[in-house]
């Protein structure tokens, strides 16, 4: 600021972070263990780790259907400009206009071993069912009817492989048509409220431990607390 | 070489006891968003906090006469650390100076850091 009380500025356009703020509590030894293997194996801020956003949707592009990170194939034909069920125009048609199973998904860089939630919106004018499912060597799949009214469906759990890729899919029999929004993929049990998302999820490759120093308190035997930052470049 | 006092119990410290471990990393940004990260410390190196209360006077002295001996943060020790029981050597107190209360009679209670070095 100079002395008349303006202001010489610049931009600073790649200059962008995101910074999380965890505390944990009623830790076991185990699971402090598991953050302080972390802390050491990545020296800190040293070596950047793939970090999800605890708050975020993992999907790319969620809110739209046809940008190249999904994957179908031609015969899986998508309208946009549906209605949804949060009173916008932001759902997509999609018609199977093949003649087997066909799906639209997403393939992400994470562990298949996490517990993750996919959840989406579906509807349908005629009744039918549609297949969500969460692959990687594995594969863990469930079918759901569904209707003219729009339903929040999930698939929620666990694979038992050591896979660093992880599918996300949903699956329509042939010659059958629904809607679809909200598509979420979380790492957690259940699903929180839909945030759509554009050209990132909620996936960060780049992230580093924001501390240099580790600080944990032993509360009890065998419970613990900590607290540190996680951070990227965005 | 003194050794850290025990307290009466047997135990070095009281809950809740904190730990920091780390290794120092220093970030230069780039403008163009990219940084480079390099090590400023060779290894990993912790610190304790050791939280005292309710410490008859004998334990109190007895924590007054190690620093005393340790000249406050110059002499290292080999510290027993309480959260693996291991000892560790090369430590020192993290300050040059140790503030002691006397709450009551034979009720004191006193803070200190204990840091882990390289020599």
């Amino acid at each position: 600021m100079l002395p008349d009380g303006s202001m010489v500025l610049y931009s600073d356009p790649y200059g962008g972070r995101l910074i999380w703020e965890l505390t944990y509590s009623d830790l076991s030894a185990v699971e402090l263990q598991a953050i302080q293997e972390h802390f050491e194996a990545c020296i800190g801020p040293f070596h950047a780790f793939t970090f999800i956003d605890p708050t975020d949707n993992m999907l790319v592009s969620s809110s739209d259907l046809t940008a190249s990170v999904w994957q179908r194939v031609s015969t899986m034909e998508l309208t946009s400009g549906v209605a949804d069920p949060q009173g916008g125009s932001s759902a997509f048609a999609v018609t199977n206009a093949g003649q087997a199973d066909q799906e639209i998904s997403q393939t992400m860089i994470v562990p298949a071993s996490y517990m993750y939630c996919f959840s989406l919106y579906a509807s349908s004018a005629e009744p039918t069912n549609i297949t969500l499912i969460r692959r990687a060597t594995s594969i863990q799949s469930t079918s759901v009817a569904i209707g003219p009214s729009w339903n929040r469906v999930i698939s929620s759990g666990q694979l038992s492989d050591t896979d660093s890729n992880f599918t996300i899919a949903v699956s329509l029999p042939a010659g059958q048509r629904a809607n679809l929004y909200g598509l979420q993929l979380e790492p957690q049990i259940a699903p929180s409220r839909y945030r759509p998302t554009a050209q990132v999820g909620g996936i960060y490759a780049n992230a580093h431990w924001g501390v240099n120093e580790l600080t944990v308190v032993a509360q009890r035997p065998n419970l613990f607390s900590t607290s540190f930052s996680i951070e990227t470049a965005i | 070489m003194a050794d850290f006092p025990f307290l009466s119990s047997g135990a070095i410290t009281q809950y809740p006891a904190p730990l920091t471990s780390g290794q120092a990393t220093q970030v230069i940004r780039f403008l163009d968003g990219s940084d480079q990260r390099f090590l400023v410390q060779g290894r990993v190196f912790r610190s304790w906090e050791i939280r005292l209360d309710l410490l008859n006077n004998q334990e109190i002295q007895q924590l007054e006469a190690f620093f005393v001996s340790e000249q406050g943060d110059y002499s290292s020790f080999v510290f027993p650390d309480p959260f693996t029981g291991n000892d560790v050597p090369n430590c020192r107190i993290g300050a040059p100076g140790l503030v002691t209360e006397y709450v009551g009679e034979d009720v004191n209670s006193t803070s200190l850091w204990v840091i882990e070095a390289n020599g």
